[in-house]
């Protein structure tokens, strides 16, 4: 189980994510190489039309043309391949993204395609359009790795300013535990993410959960299993559950996305029909898994997740997925050590405070929770794993995890858990680690520039040491948490900076800038590169109703860059 | 007089919307729905743009206040009817909506005066869930010593509070520019 590591420049203000926060997936901000810089009112990169606007109150420049950068063919990043399939309202940023195109794109092509001509928009509408673009532009330059097909210091000489917005995309972090890397089926949560979410390079990971999901049993004879859910495997009364895999899934991790993985697990392919996850995955999801344990290693007020997530997995069951969820209130006193009723009490204990709320009413209704569900969720807290054993019937594979009980003990706000010697084991058929994520330096950074203690790239308000023109904004400026209002002020300051950059230094010599941008980068590519446009057929394919299996279906994924590039390279 | 207005999404989520539509009282229903998702009989209700003889009624509106990050004030025409996210893009004060309304997000959260706060519906859990996350970030030194009312749900603007109150009254909003403590 190794993580592919990727190095990519993504999109920004486009990669929502709002509920994610630690180890998870985020809001990644629209990266651009800004050419062409003019003396008057100036743009920005990230941000809405409105922030475009204040700068440009506030600065006097005539013109920036942006170019975003990304290395697959579709933009949007996590917003794609990071947001689950049931939480379509978080990918509405998508919208606002491509709008801007609509109103900046530029009509500069260097592959001669056709441009939606903003001529031809009457009334004030168009006029207003007109007079923006006359001042700003955007381009995308899809299916461009940086690294492979231009390197960062021919960027970095193309443009007047380059901005790195490319997240933190390595390799998980490791729990450095036996069995770890031996064993078939334990795999990092945020490749399972992308898998589910159809990224062309995580197809291999549907081949690993096939392989380990034991095929639901045609059989009704209940399972009296001790440590899974009180409800039977198949064949469970009202027609649910014919299709459940008897399968026991662990997630380890507390964050929004240990939720994710553990309610797509659930709710599997049947109860995910009409949200945008693909066919494929809807097959090996099948009707979902019977068990899915998320095992913390500290307490429930030391978790990172946060209260929305964990509601809408009180509610599966009333809505409809035949899953109960259950929390253990020994766990949840357990955590209530004298540290943690400081936090609750702090100014930020308020979302703690409800957190523990709803999980003391959930614990309490247990009993009525177990009898009859088919597919149970399961939150445990203050175990720490401490190695992964082989399945009996095939000891190449996971079979159990096995845990250390933990006690917390430390100040508020640093709280450690510490070993108590007592060990459990937990049946596991797939394990999925969501321990956090790391940041990793683009190829050909220079030396010092990656902060390799903290996984980001070194910056100072956005502004990347050294005497370069480069900036950060996002994940691989901050590290990996924040939500999507963090994001914003986090590219409002480093616009803010680029800006004091370009105004203060002569990086631009009036009246234009001796580099070529666009130009000079499309004169660099060798392989195709795909415009917005071009995307636009992408999306087109995507969502073209004859592809889909309902009405309510948004969207079928093309799962591979070359089924991609095919969409969007057709005449 | 200065009051500070939260305000609240625009549109509510198919869901929310459901869910809503369990509470019993039409007032919760009106007060808490935007004008687009309000059922057609309830809409004619509250706004007033086309008369049942098929002429145009003149919008009724009253002026509201947008307070900005940096301070500056914005006085608005706010149409009766409309939520107050659809009121600040109209009149394209830039307020945040990144979610576009669907209560999946916390940008677009205003502050109210006490005394209209107390005047507004409770909140629902989907509403304080994602106030959760304004509050963490937006917490700041000067705003817990100024007598401030977080708030975030859905309001039609004007229902049930009387227009004399809202008149002339202040709305505050902030995003994460406010906030010190990054």
């Amino acid at each position: 189980m190794s993580s592919v590591s990727r190095r990519v420049r993504e999109d920004a203000k486009a990669e929502a994510a709002r509920e994610y926060e630690e180890d998870e997936e985020e809001e990644e901000k629209r990266e651009g190489a800004i050419d062409d810089v003019d003396d008057d009112d100036g743009g920005t990169t990230s941000g809405q039309i409105g922030r475009h606007r204040r700068s440009r109150r506030h600065f006097g420049w005539s013109g920036v043309d942006v170019d975003v950068i990304e290395r697959l063919p579709t933009p949007y990043g996590l917003v794609r391949y990071g947001v689950a399939p049931d939480h379509p309202e978080v990918k509405n940023v998508e919208r606002e993204y491509a709008s801007m195109f609509d109103v900046y794109g530029s009509d500069y092509d260097v592959q001669g395609e056709d441009y939606k001509d903003v001529d031809d928009d009457d009334g004030a509408e168009g006029e207003g359009r007109r007079k923006q673009r006359a001042t700003c532009t955007l381009s995308y330059f899809g299916n461009v790795d940086v690294g492979k097909d231009v390197s960062l210091s021919h960027l970095e000489s193309t443009y007047d300013v380059v901005v790195l917005a490319y997240g933190c995309q390595s390799s998980e972090k490791r729990l450095g535990v036996p069995g770890e890397d031996v064993l078939d089926g334990v795999l990092g949560a945020r490749e399972f993410v992308a898998w589910y979410n159809g990224h062309p390079e995580f197809e291999h990971v549907g081949r690993i959960v096939g392989r380990c999901l034991p095929r639901p049993s045609s059989s009704s004879s209940s399972s009296s299993s001790s440590t899974s859910s009180g409800g039977g495997g198949g064949g469970g009364g009202g027609g649910g559950g014919r299709g459940v895999s008897p399968a026991r899934v662990v997630v380890i991790g507390q964050g929004n996305v240990a939720l994710d993985v553990a309610r797509v697990l659930v709710k599997g392919g049947t109860g995910l029909v009409d949200t945008d996850l693909p066919n494929s995955v809807m097959e090996i999801l099948g009707d979902g898994v019977s068990s899915v344990t998320v095992v913390g290693r500290r307490g429930h007020v030391q978790g990172s997740f946060t209260i929305k997530e964990l509601r809408e997995l009180t509610r599966l069951k009333d809505d409809g997925h035949d899953a109960s969820f259950v929390v253990r209130n020994e766990e949840l006193d357990l955590g209530m050590t004298k540290s943690s009723i400081s936090e609750l009490k702090s100014t930020s204990g308020r979302p703690k405070t409800r957190i523990d709320k709803l999980l003391r009413e959930a614990a309490t209704s247990n009993d009525d929770a177990i009898s009859g569900a088919a597919k149970q969720v399961e939150l445990r807290f203050l175990m720490n794993p401490i190695r992964f054993e082989p399945n009996d019937r095939d000891g190449d594979r996971v079979g159990r995890v096995i845990f250390e009980r933990t006690n917390l003990v430390g100040d508020p706000f640093d709280q450690k858990s510490i070993g108590t010697n007592v060990v459990e084991s937990m049946p596991a058929d797939l394990v999925l680690v969501s321990i956090g994520y790391r940041g990793m330096p683009l190829e050909g950074m220079e030396e010092g520039v990656f902060d390799d203690r903290r996984g980001v790239v070194a910056n100072v308000h956005g502004k990347v040491v050294g005497e370069n023109n480069l900036f950060v904004t996002g994940w691989i400026k901050r590290g990996p948490s924040g939500i999507i209002g963090t994001n914003i002020s986090d590219a409002k300051e480093t616009v803010a900076s680029v800006m004091e950059y370009i105004d203060s230094g002569d990086v631009v010599r009036p009246p234009y800038s001796r580099r070529r941008g666009r130009v000079g980068l499309a004169e660099i590519l060798q392989r195709p590169y795909v415009s917005w446009p071009r995307y636009l057929k992408i999306d087109a394919a995507e969502t073209d109703r004859g592809r889909l299996r309902n009405d309510a279906q948004p969207r079928e994924k093309l799962l591979t860059v070359d089924e991609m590039l095919k969409a969007a390279f057709e005449a | 007089m200065a009051s500070i207005f939260r305000r609240p999404l625009s549109t509510l989520s198919p869901v929310a919307f459901r869910r809503l539509q369990q509470i019993p009282t039409l007032r919760r229903l009106a007060t808490t729905m935007s004008a687009a998702a309000a059922p057609v009989d309830v809409l004619r209700r509250f706004s007033s743009t086309t008369g049942d003889d098929g002429g145009v009624i003149a919008k009724q509106t009253i002026k509201i206040t947008y307070i900005d990050p940096s301070g500056e004030e914005h006085s608005v025409d706010a149409e009766i009817g409309k939520n107050l996210m659809d009121v600040a893009h109209d009149n394209n004060i830039e307020l945040e909506g990144a979610c576009g309304g669907e209560l999946a997000c916390s940008t677009c959260h205003l502050v109210f005066e006490k005394e209209i706060y107390d005047t507004l519906p409770p909140k629902t859990d989907e509403e304080e869930d994602m106030l959760d996350l304004a509050f963490e970030l937006t917490e700041t030194n000067t705003y817990l010593r100024r007598p401030t009312f977080h708030f975030l749900v859905p309001v039609l603007v004007v229902k049930f509070v009387s227009q004399e109150r809202w008149k002339g009254s202040k709305l505050e909003f902030l995003t994460m520019d406010t906030d010190q403590s990054e």
